[in-house]
């Protein structure tokens, strides 16, 4: 089979606001405080935080939000380049992840049980380029689109401990256009398309040695998404030769192995204060390898290391009604300068978010968060990757509630 | 609740996740079966006369071929006469079908050719720059020919180019032909220089290789040839060989009979004057019509 490393076809995912192409939590509590709740759910949105904590709900509750997400990339031809000049942005394109879990809550014989269900986005990409853009041979138009499906249950061990496990479901929808040559032929691109998916699962504890003192710590297992699809060139006549014709593609991507340890501290009755450390083992990423089924083989070199965050956040209940919260974080990616792409305009973030909620009455809340990521400037280095620099910006607005519905509550 | 309710209540989440998970379709398409132009210098397939033809010359397995084409050097040009299977302009085509190239089975139309859709362009002779008229010659199988209609002048050097596209030159059973992929990047101005701005499914050796040819046909570069005797002016007998290596970049072995016919503005051959054409090839078609729906380009001298 010919193969072929092109290192100028950078078939690839963008966006995501931790290691990667992995996106933070957007639900709209944990957004507001930068993703470090690990050891503070309390809602059905633990299903995805750390299933934990299903263990201490009463009855049915619902958390259902959506997300606005955009993100936006600045390149820069590096100076004194004989053939790149000026600058490109990509264009507005924004994401609407949604949150939206079930779950229910129960005693059994003295011990606390929950049993949660719902679906979110932990990954992603979107990035549009401008048509003629001077890197339009690497990529165009990114849209990655994954959904993790989530069934966890949780368990209360003893009153000072609870754990959780379960399984998740991670589906991948996949849209790359790239353009063939410089823009001497903007109507020669070539597209492809892929989905598929892969199960994993989750493990997830919770404890409290002291009053006030929370540590949470969540597992999720890594998922080999084996994705099928179909790849199309659009070209004028003379650019299509064998083997850059219409065929099936299909790519094995791994959406690694993630681990959250958090610390929550009650510092007053109305002031929680949350501390967390993520690691998300992007080792895995060395390669976009999409293989088509009559004789191309695009590879895409990742080259990526692990991704460590730091992130931390205050809640301050300031009434039975208010509730303010915030966060920051600081995510060092495992991003590789001599392999990066602007399929993926990944760098190390530092994020702050702020959000609030109001509760009309005991049991239905509504929150909203905005988050602001500020990606630092990346300069590409070696010769694989498109030369110049980038700077991304990412903001996110999420809007949701949470509603302890009282079905099935012993109280 | 009400049946609208309940609607509701279901299409809400259902159409969050399908905004969530929804890209853009791709489907595929079955790919154009197609009459192409052909220039492969690998495979010896080069429309004649060439000076690329007699630079590949002594690439060329013993036999026929070969010897008429190192004539052709000795003499220091192709021959003018008639329409023969030497100076007839001579392009060759391939069906292609659905992206697989496979042996041309059609014939070419011989009525579509004209002044419009075969440019021969004298480029250094009397009256150059000039557009002649073609006469066109029966056509054999999966190949177009054509002869200047006034003949050719010797010494002279011209610039043949043939259209295609819905204005071009037409198969028998009425297809239009398309450029092959060098010859496309070639005539819409692609910089091979940069992986940036060349295709990315060109390796650096094909992308240095059509970046000399665009910049042969690009440029008013006359052609000559060196010899081994002594004759070539600045090469001392016996070292014909080894200036042909140093100026087309191989092995000295490769001419080990001692001549070559190279692009003449090099200066690795001293005192050796050159005479440039009035204009570039690419410039040439251009007389006669966009050179964008040149689909073959060939530059060639006639022997004094």
């Amino acid at each position: 089979m010919r193969k072929l490393v092109l290192a100028v076809l950078a078939f690839g995912p963008a966006l995501a606001l931790a290691s990667g192409f992995e996106v933070i939590n957007t639900n709209p509590r944990d957004l507001a405080m930068s993703h470090s709740l690990v050891a503070a759910q309390q809602d059905a949105a633990a299903t995805l935080g750390n299933p934990a904590a299903l263990s201490k709900l009463d009855g049915l509750n619902l958390s259902l939000a959506g997300t606005w997400l955009g993100v936006g990339t600045q390149w820069t031809a590096p100076s004194g380049d004989p053939v790149l000049k000026g600058s490109a942005e990509t264009k507005s394109a924004p994401v609407y992840p949604v949150s939206l879990f079930g779950a229910y809550g129960t005693q059994v014989n003295g011990h606390g049980v929950g049993v949660g269900v719902g679906v979110g986005v932990p990954a992603g990409g979107q990035v549009r380029w401008p048509e003629d853009w001077q890197g339009r041979g690497r990529i165009i138009t990114v849209e990655r689109r994954m959904l993790g499906f989530y069934g966890n249950v949780g368990y209360e061990v003893l009153p000072w401990l609870r754990v959780g496990a379960g399984g998740i479901y991670y589906y991948l929808n996949q849209y790359f256009k790239q353009g063939i040559q410089n823009s001497s032929t903007p109507d020669a691109f070539a597209e492809l398309k892929t989905s598929g998916g892969a199960l994993a699962f989750q493990l997830s504890a919770e404890a409290q040695p002291i009053d006030g003192l929370t540590i949470g710590v969540d597992y999720k297992h890594q998922g080999v998404m084996k994705t099928t699809g179909d790849g199309h060139f659009s070209a004028p006549p003379a650019l299509q030769n064998f083997p850059y014709v219409d065929q099936g593609v299909s790519e094995h991507l791994t959406f690694p192995n993630l681990l959250a340890v958090g610390v929550a501290w009650r510092v007053t009755k109305p002031v929680l204060v949350t501390l967390q450390y993520n690691y998300s083992r992007f080792q895995s990423y060395q390669e976009d390898d999409f293989v088509g089924d009559t004789g191309i083989d695009i590879v895409v070199p990742r080259r990526y290391s692990d991704g460590h965050v730091i992130r931390g956040g205050v809640e301050w209940s300031t009434s039975d009604k208010l509730t303010l919260r915030a966060g920051a974080m600081r995510d060092m990616s495992g991003f590789n300068t001599d392999a990066y792409s602007p399929t993926l305009p990944d760098s190390h973030t530092t994020g702050f978010s702020v959000g609030g909620g109001w509760t009309f009455f005991p049991g239905l809340a509504v929150n909203a968060a905005l988050f602001y990521g500020d990606r630092d400037k990346v300069t590409v280095t070696g010769t694989t990757a498109f030369p110049g620099s980038y700077k991304t910006d990412v903001w996110i607005a999420s809007l949701g509630l949470v509603w302890a519905t009282g079905v099935g509550a012993s109280k | 609740m009400t049946v609208r309710q309940k609607w509701f209540r279901v299409a809400v989440p259902v159409l969050a996740l399908a905004v969530s998970g929804c890209v853009t379709d791709v489907t595929q398409e079955a790919s154009p079966s197609m009459l192409r132009a052909r220039f492969d210098s690998t495979a010896g397939v080069i429309p004649t006369p060439n000076d690329f033809a007699l630079q590949a010359a002594m690439g060329q397995p013993a036999g026929a071929t070969r010897t008429a084409l190192e004539g052709s050097i000795t003499a220091g040009g192709f021959p003018g006469g008639g329409p023969n299977a030497l100076n007839a302009i001579s392009v060759p085509f391939e069906f292609v079908s659905e992206g697989v190239g496979t042996t041309a089975t059609v014939w070419g139309d011989p009525t579509t050719i004209n002044s419009t859709t075969v440019a021969i362009v004298k480029v250094r002779g009397a009256g150059a720059p000039a557009v002649l008229d073609p006469t066109a010659l029966p056509t054999s199988l999966g190949r177009i020919q054509a002869f200047p209609a006034a003949g050719y002048e010797a010494g002279a050097r011209y610039v043949v180019a043939v259209r295609g596209g819905p204005n071009g030159v037409k198969a028998s059973d009425g297809r239009t032909f398309e450029a092959s992929t060098p010859i496309y990047l070639i005539t819409h101005g692609v910089n091979f220089a940069s992986p940036e701005t060349r295709p990315a499914t060109l390796t650096p050796d094909q992308a240095a290789s059509l970046q000399k040819v665009q910049g042969l046909l690009g440029a008013a570069v006359d052609w000559g040839h060196i010899l081994n005797d002594g004759s070539t002016a600045g090469v001392p007998a016996g070292a014909g060989a080894a200036t042909c290596a140093a100026i087309l970049g191989v092995a000295a072995a490769a001419f080990a009979e001692g001549q070559c016919w190279v692009p003449y503005a090099s200066a690795a051959v001293p005192g050796f004057p050159g005479d440039p054409p009035t204009k570039s090839a690419l410039a040439a078609v251009a007389l006669a019509f966009p050179v964008t729906e040149a689909i073959s380009i060939s530059t060639f001298e006639i022997a004094p």
